[in-house]
C-alpha cells in the first residue's frame, strides 16, 4: 500500500466515522429542540470536550501554526490565554444564564434577547448579526477544510473546499446540534491526542525543544521575542480580543443550554480549559520548527502562512503522523463549523422570521434547508474573498462577541441595560466590523501599528452598550430585567412569542 | 437600588473605562497601556460574576480566593511587561517576557481560573442554589446556608 493511498484510507475512515454519528443522531432526531440544544441531555465532559474543540478551529490551529511561524511567539499568546476565557465564561455565564434559559426556555441567543428586552428590533438586528458572524466564521473554516482536504485527496483547493463543506453540511444537516456535540466529542479527543504527538514529533526534526530554540535564538531571535515582529500593544488587543470575545461565542454559550443538570457546570471549565491548552501544543511545535528550518535554508517559505502546515507536514513527517494529524485538523475545522451551522440555521428560521412574525410550520425541515443555505453562502465568500484563515476567524469571532458582550453579558448582571442600547450596539459593532474589513482590505485608512479590528469592534460595541443604555432609562426595562432576574420569576415565565414582542 | 446592584454599577463603569483605556492604547501602539488593562478587565468581570452574592462568610472566602487569583496573574502581566524589551537574558532558552508566558502564564491560565471556579462555585453555594431553583429541591451534598 502507497503513501497516498494510506492517507486516503485513514481520512475515509474518520469522515465515515462521523458521518456514522451524524446518521446516528438523525434517528434521535424528533423536534426543534433534539435540532438544536440536543435535547438538553448532555454531561460535564461531553459538554466540556465538545465546548473547547467548537472554539478550537481551523482558525485555532491551521491559523494560528501560519502566523506563529511567520510572526514568532507573538501570535501564540491569544492562544495561550485561551483557557482564562473559558473559566471566565464560566463564571459569567455558567450559572446565571443558564438558570435564566431553563426557567423562560430560551433555545438561542435571539431567545434569550428576546427575554431580556421584548423588543422585536433587538431581536432581528441579533439574528442578523449571528448569520453575519456564523458566515463569516463558517468562511474561516471552508478555506481551512480546503487547504487540508487538497493535500489528504491531492486534488486542487476549489475541489477541496467544496468537498470538505459538503461532508460537514452533510452531518450536521443530518443529525443537527446532537450530532455536533458527539462529533465534537470525538473530534476534541482527537484534536488534543494528535496535538501532544506532532509537538514532540515535529520539535524532533530540530533535535529537541532547546536545540530549536538555540537554531531560532541564533538565526531568527525576533521569532521568539514576545514584540519581535508584531508591536506589544497589538499582540495584547488579539489577546483581549479572545477574552473578552469567548464570553459572547455562541458556540459555547449554546453548550450551557445543553447540560442536563446545574451540577454539571461544576468542573466543565478546567476539562474544555486543559485541553484548550493542549491543543495549542500543535501550533507552538509546528510553527517554531517550520520556522527553524525555513530559516536553516532545508525548507522554502510558503507565500502564504497558511501552507506551511501542509509544507512542513508532507516534507518532513511520515505519512500515516500526517494523515493523523491532518484529520486532527479537519476535526478542528469541522467541530466548530458543524455548531455554526446550525446556531447559523436556527437564527435564520427561528429568530429573523420569528422577529416579523412569521412562525414555520415543520421547524426541523426548514432549520436543515437553512443549513444548506450557511453552508453554500460560506463556500461562496470563501471562493471569493481573498483573506488568510486568520483574518477571517477573527472577523467572525468579534462579530459575534461585539453583538453578545453588552446586551447579553453584562445585560444579564445590569439592571439599567435598555432594548435602544442593545439594539444600538448591535447596529453599531457590526457596521464598524464589515466597514472596517472594507477600508483595509482596500486600502483606504492604515490602521496604527497597535491597532487590532478585532478588539475595536468588540470595545465599542460594549461602550455604545453602556452609554446608550444611561441615556434611554426606562421603567419598563427595568421592570423586565426584574421579572427575569427575581426568583418570582420561576412561577410566569416570560412568553416568547413575535405576540408579546409586537405588544412590547 | 440596593447595596448588590450598587456594586454592579461601579463595576460596569470600571469595566467601561478600561475598555475606552484600551481603545485608547491599542491607537497609541502603548504596550504599557495595554498590559496593564488586561489583568484588571479580567479582575473586574471576576467580580462581576459574583456580585450577586448574598453577604456572608462564603462570599469573604470566595472574595479572597478571587483575590489572591487576580493579584498572581496581574502579576504575571506585569512581569511580561517590564521584560518586554530584555533580550540578553534567557529564561529556559526563550528571552524572559517569552519564558514567562509560555512557561508560568500557559499553565496558570490553562488550570488556576478553572480550579478559582470550582472553588467559588462550591463555596457560594452559586451551583447547589441553581439546582435548588431549578428543581425545587435541596441539591445532593449542598451545603447549608451560610455554612
Amino acid at each position: 500500500m502507497n503513501s497516498h493511498t494510506l492517507i486516503l484510507l485513514i481520512t475515509l475512515v474518520y469522515l465515515g466515522l462521523m458521518l456514522g454519528i451524524g446518521l446516528w443522531a438523525n434517528t434521535r432526531m424528533k423536534s426543534s429542540k433534539e435540532f438544536l440544544v440536543a435535547g438538553q441531555s448532555l454531561g460535564f465532559f461531553v459538554m466540556a470536550i465538545a465546548s473547547f474543540s467548537s472554539i478550537q478551529s481551523g482558525w485555532g490551529m491551521v491559523g494560528v501554526t501560519g502566523t506563529t511561524a511567520s510572526w514568532g511567539l507573538g501570535a501564540l499568546m491569544f492562544a495561550i490565554a485561551g483557557p482564562l476565557a473559558f473559566a471566565l465564561t464560566w463564571f459569567m455565564l455558567g450559572g446565571k444564564l443558564r438558570a435564566i434559559a431553563r426557567r423562560h426556555q430560551a433555545f438561542s441567543i435571539p431567545d434569550l434577547i428576546r427575554v431580556r428586552y421584548q423588543n422585536r428590533s433587538v431581536t432581528l438586528w441579533m439574528s442578523i448579526a449571528l448569520v453575519v458572524g456564523t458566515v463569516g466564521y463558517m468562511t474561516a473554516q471552508v478555506v481551512a477544510a480546503g487547504f487540508i482536504t487538497a493535500l489528504l485527496l491531492g486534488i486542487d483547493f476549489a475541489t477541496a473546499l467544496v468537498i470538505g463543506a459538503v461532508i460537514v453540511g452533510l452531518y450536521t444537516v443530518a443529525g443537527g446540534m446532537l450530532a455536533a456535540v458527539w462529533t465534537d466529542l470525538v473530534q476534541g479527543l482527537l484534536m488534543i491526542a494528535m496535538s501532544v504527538g506532532v509537538f514532540f514529533l515535529t520539535l524532533g526534526i530540530g533535535g529537541g525543544w532547546t536545540a530549536t530554540l538555540e537554531t531560532l535564538n541564533s538565526a531568527a531571535p525576533e521569532v521568539l521575542q514576545l514584540d519581535g515582529v508584531r508591536s506589544g500593544a497589538w499582540i495584547v488587543a488579539n489577546t483581549m480580543m479572545i477574552i473578552l470575545g469567548m464570553i459572547g461565542q455562541p458556540q459555547l454559550i449554546h453548550k450551557f443550554l445543553m447540560l442536563r443538570s446545574t451540577r454539571e457546570l461544576r468542573w466543565g471549565a478546567l476539562i474544555a480549559s486543559v485541553g484548550y491548552g493542549a491543543t495549542t501544543l500543535f501550533s507552538l511545535g509546528l510553527g517554531l520548527a517550520a520556522r527553524a528550518e525555513i530559516v536553516q535554508g532545508n525548507m522554502t517559505e510558503p507565500s502564504n502562512p497558511d501552507d506551511i502546515v501542509n509544507s512542513f507536514l508532507s516534507q518532513y513527517m511520515h505519512p500515516v503522523v500526517t494523515a493523523l494529524a491532518l484529520t486532527a485538523l479537519l476535526a478542528a475545522i469541522m467541530s466548530s463549523a458543524s455548531s455554526f451551522i446550525t446556531i447559523g440555521a436556527s437564527a435564520m428560521t427561528r429568530d429573523l422570521l420569528g422577529s416579523f412574525g412569521i412562525t414555520l410550520n415543520r421547524e426541523l425541515r426548514w432549520n436543515r434547508i437553512a443549513s444548506v443555505v450557511i453552508v453554500g453562502l460560506s463556500v461562496f465568500v470563501a471562493l471569493f474573498l481573498d483573506q488568510i484563515i486568520y483574518l477571517l476567524g477573527a472577523i467572525g469571532w468579534s462579530a459575534f462577541a461585539a453583538a453578545i458582550l453588552g446586551p447579553i453579558v453584562v445585560g444579564l448582571y445590569w439592571r439599567r441595560g435598555t432594548g435602544t442600547g442593545a439594539l444600538t450596539a448591535i447596529i453599531t459593532s457590526l457596521l464598524l466590523n464589515v466597514g472596517l474589513t472594507i477600508v483595509t482590505k482596500e486600502g483606504w485608512w492604515t490602521p496604527p501599528t497597535g491597532f487590532f479590528s478585532g478588539h475595536a469592534v468588540i470595545a465599542v460595541g460594549m461602550v455604545v452598550y453602556v452609554a446608550v443604555s444611561y441615556l434611554t432609562q426606562n421603567r419598563a426595562d427595568q421592570t423586565r430585567f426584574d421579572a427575569i432576574a427575581e426568583p418570582e420569576a420561576r412561577q410566569q415565565p416570560v412568553q416568547i412569542t413575535p405576540d408579546t414582542e409586537a405588544r412590547a | 437600588m440596593n447595596d448588590i446592584q450598587r456594586r454592579i454599577e461601579v463595576l460596569v463603569a470600571i469595566l467601561t473605562v478600561l475598555v475606552i483605556i484600551s481603545l485608547i492604547g491599542m491607537f497609541l501602539d502603548s504596550s504599557a497601556i495595554m498590559f496593564l488593562a488586561a489583568p484588571v478587565i479580567v479582575a473586574v468581570l471576576l467580580y462581576l460574576s459574583v456580585a450577586e452574592v448574598p453577604a456572608g462568610p462564603d462570599r469573604t472566602a470566595a472574595a479572597a480566593a478571587i483575590h489572591v487569583f487576580n493579584l498572581a496573574h496581574a502579576a504575571v502581566w506585569i512581569g511580561i511587561l517590564v521584560t518586554l524589551q530584555v533580550h540578553e537574558a534567557t529564561f529556559w532558552g526563550l528571552p524572559p517576557a517569552s519564558g514567562l508566558l509560555v512557561y508560568v502564564f500557559w499553565p496558570f491560565s490553562a488550570v488556576a481560573a478553572s480550579l478559582l471556579y470550582a472553588y467559588v462555585s462550591k463555596r457560594t453555594g452559586l451551583i447547589d442554589r441553581l439546582e435548588q431553583s431549578e428543581t425545587g429541591e435541596p441539591a445532593a451534598g449542598a451545603a447549608p446556608e451560610g455554612a
